[in-house]
């Protein structure tokens, strides 16, 4: 059975919390195993708070849509907005480089810069588009 | 309403070690400029033995993990910054980032401030 649900947030970090509160609730009704949530929970508000700081420029009172689809083994998140789109070279670096870094010296730690990449790594797979103005970023969780 | 650093953070002392406790279950980007420059006003303050525990965190994002290393710069070489109780995804962000390889990680704040306390 496929079911699915889908919430609007003002385009505010702090709302962030409640994507992600919800999500959590929606996936209990589904077989993800506490790390896989974790997993996709992180991907979903690195997404989110990507759309906010870096699409919206941190503007409030603009719209950021996720709907949550739960089938038997899959949860597929879609986060829509109208803001500037993820720029087609950062996703691909994002999709090619791997999350370790060099961790020999501290001055080279990055302080940023790995919001996309969390996201890529959340998901079993990554899909983004932009149609008529609006970005979606679509995560799949199959389980 | 924004809260005040005092419903964010609150600080002890333990074996010449400032702990700084986290009071939030989530240390993410709507906090995170706050709660870095509450922990690196005490570094700049003098506090350069710190521990960071986050017990209470139940998430933690990326902008909250910057945060977090930019304290370990703010203290640099002279000092030293441990973490206490990290757990659940605050731990599995340290493990995707890899970060849990640099990071002092220990379970309790006061095994961490035995672990770094000034000789």
């Amino acid at each position: 059975m496929v079911r699915s649900i889908t919430f609007t947030i003002d385009s505010h970090l702090a709302n962030v919390a409640l994507v992600a509160m919800s999500l959590r609730s929606i996936c209990s009704l589904v077989a993800l195993s506490p790390e896989e949530l974790d997993e996709l929970e992180i991907g979903v508000v690195e997404a989110l708070n990507n759309v906010i700081k870096h699409g919206y420029d941190n503007t409030p009172g603009l719209p950021v849509t996720t709907a949550v689809t739960l089938e038997d083994h899959q949860v597929t998140v879609q986060i829509s907005d109208r803001g500037k789109r993820i720029p087609a070279e950062l996703l691909d670096r994002a999709r090619t480089s791997c999350l370790d870094m060099d961790t020999d010296d501290l001055t080279k730690l990055p302080e940023g810069g790995m919001g996309l990449r969390l996201i890529i790594s959340s998901a079993n797979s990554l899909e983004y588009h932009v149609d008529d103005g609006i970005n979606t970023l679509i995560l799949e969780k199959i389980f | 309403m924004e809260p005040s650093d005092s419903d964010l953070v609150e600080t002890t002392h333990h074996e010449g070690v400032l702990i700084v406790r986290l009071l939030t279950k989530r240390l993410d980007a709507s906090v995170a400029p706050r709660f870095k420059t509450a922990v690196t006003d005490h570094i700049a303050s003098g506090h350069q033995y710190l521990v960071l525990d986050l017990t209470a965190v139940d998430f933690m994002d990326s902008s909250a993990l910057g945060a977090v290393v930019s304290c370990m710069k703010a203290v640099g070489s002279r000092g030293s910054l441990a973490i206490s109780g990290a757990h659940g995804t605050v731990m599995k962000l340290f493990k995707l980032t890899r970060l849990d390889r640099v990071l002092n990680l220990h379970d309790t704040p006061e095994g961490a401030a035995q672990a770094i306390k000034p000789s």
